[in-house]
């Protein structure tokens, strides 16, 4: 027994939208077939067995939301077969990862963070799901917790495991701006988001003014995503942002050393993401 | 009289180097040094003459496997008995920058009551990555009844949301 279709070469690709393809496996046997499938890739496998009353099967359902290789192993009565095949990603556009996200509840400025950290990217040039150096995958390039199969490869479910974390930093932001019956407007609930997903509190209390604002002692070197200093310290009080970057820049490519008079500021983050 | 040690206001606090000793005054004299031991903190309590009390604590996960505190505040001390310390370090940073301008701290009660000194009590008081946050003013000492009390505007307890926590200190520099 040999399957006729597909080819042990043969590359499926899912979409942008994401929808994955239809993979008929077809063997030159008769009568009922059982498959056994497995889909690897990395580290996650998942697998599973299918049963037809004739020669052919259409993966399409068990291997949605999963890509990398997969093997299928046919068997009709006492013959059997095995192929493998690879199933490869599709970059989303910008424009729908956006879409996307404007059916989300409580994602504004979760857009602006990808955007700006991920381009949108979710797939190498090899149709992979993108991976960092710690294991971040994605576009969300999620860690912590560690994301599912479906999560490396469904762009959509990647967010959504990205956004689960931003809304966590949404309800913090929440807490602190309604603090002591406090008001906030929308805009500033999303800098303070958006800036606890950095680090930290955007926004401080005015008593004077009865208003939460964003605190006056930090100058932002504008040329970086969230580098920034304290003006309330003595050596950078009265300097211009181009004369404390000429003075500090030299040292950007290591986090701040304990004589630094630089930091990573969560507002500075804000700023530039939201502009 | 009540005395209350306001940790945004109290000046007790250095910054260290990573893998380099810091230090910090005690209030009643004397100094704290700290540094990174692997993935861990040793500190040395240098209280009064005599030998110093040494000893290494740990951390957590959302704390860089090597990084030193970037700083250390006393919260209070009873004398010859504990003293309360606060170590702040740098988060962990994850994917999309989250948390890269973060911070983990810990609240550490170390009793010195007999040698070693050991740590009794140790709680997140603030982090980027577990969403914990203190509420203002969130910490304050009171010396004569040896009393923490903790407000969080996020506590660690599950679940989240506001929560205190009452720790008195006993003779044996354990919490109660």
């Amino acid at each position: 027994m040999k399957f006729t279709k597909p080819k042990a070469t043969d590359v499926f690709t899912v979409t942008s939208t994401p929808a994955w393809p239809s993979i008929v496996f077809e063997t030159d046997g008769k009568g009922a077939h059982t498959w056994e499938w497995t889909i690897t890739w990395g580290a996650f496998k998942k697998s599973g067995k299918a049963s037809t009353t004739g020669n052919n099967w259409d993966a399409q359902t068990v291997v949605t939301n999963f890509g990398g290789t997969l093997t299928v192993k046919a068997q009709a009565g006492k013959d059997s077969v095995s192929i493998s095949v690879k199933i490869k990603g599709t970059n989303p556009s910008g424009a729908e990862v956006n879409q996307y996200l404007a059916t989300c509840t409580n994602s504004a400025g979760f857009d602006k963070i990808i955007e700006h950290e991920s381009k949108y990217k979710h797939f190498n040039a090899g149709g992979e799901p993108i991976k960092s150096f710690d294991n971040g995958y994605g576009m969300c390039q999620l860690t912590t917790p560690a994301p599912s199969f479906e999560q490396v490869w469904n762009w959509k479910l990647n967010i959504d495991g990205g956004l689960s974390l931003f809304g966590q930093k949404r309800t913090s932001a929440i807490a602190y701006l309604s603090q002591s019956q406090r008001t906030y407007t929308a805009d500033q609930l999303k800098y303070e988001a958006v800036c606890r997903w950095n680090g930290g509190a955007y926004h401080a209390w005015d008593a004077k003014a009865g208003a939460w604002v964003r605190p006056s002692n930090i100058l932002c070197d504008k040329a970086t995503g969230n580098i920034g200093w304290d003006m309330d310290d003595a050596e950078n009080k009265g300097k211009t942002e181009a004369a404390l970057r000429t003075r500090d820049s030299g040292s950007y490519s290591a986090p701040p050393a304990a004589d630094a008079h630089w930091k990573y500021l969560g507002v500075c983050y804000a700023d530039r993401i939201l502009g | 009289m009540r005395i209350a040690y306001w940790v945004s206001v109290l000046a007790l606090a250095a910054s260290a180097t990573v893998h380099a000793q810091a230090s910090v005054a005690l209030p009643d004299g004397g100094r704290v040094s700290y540094a990174a031991a692997g993935a861990k903190t040793r500190f040395e309590i240098r209280a009064h003459a005599g030998r110093p009390y040494v000893l290494t604590v740990g951390r957590d996960a959302t704390v860089p496997t090597l990084a030193a505190p970037t700083k250390v505040e006393v919260l209070g001390s009873v004398k010859g008995v504990a003293f309360i310390l606060a170590d702040t370090y740098a988060s962990r940073p994850g994917g999309l920058s989250y948390c890269q301008a973060g911070e983990e701290r810990f609240l550490r009660v170390i009793s010195i009551i007999r040698r070693p000194a050991r740590e009794t009590l140790r709680i997140k008081l603030e982090s980027c990555r577990e969403n914990i946050e203190l509420a203002t003013p969130g910490i304050a000492w009171e010396p004569e009844r040896t009393s923490l009390q903790l407000n969080w505007l996020q506590g660690p307890q599950a679940g989240g949301g506001p929560q205190t926590r009452t720790i008195m200190i006993n003779a044996e520099g354990k919490p109660e």
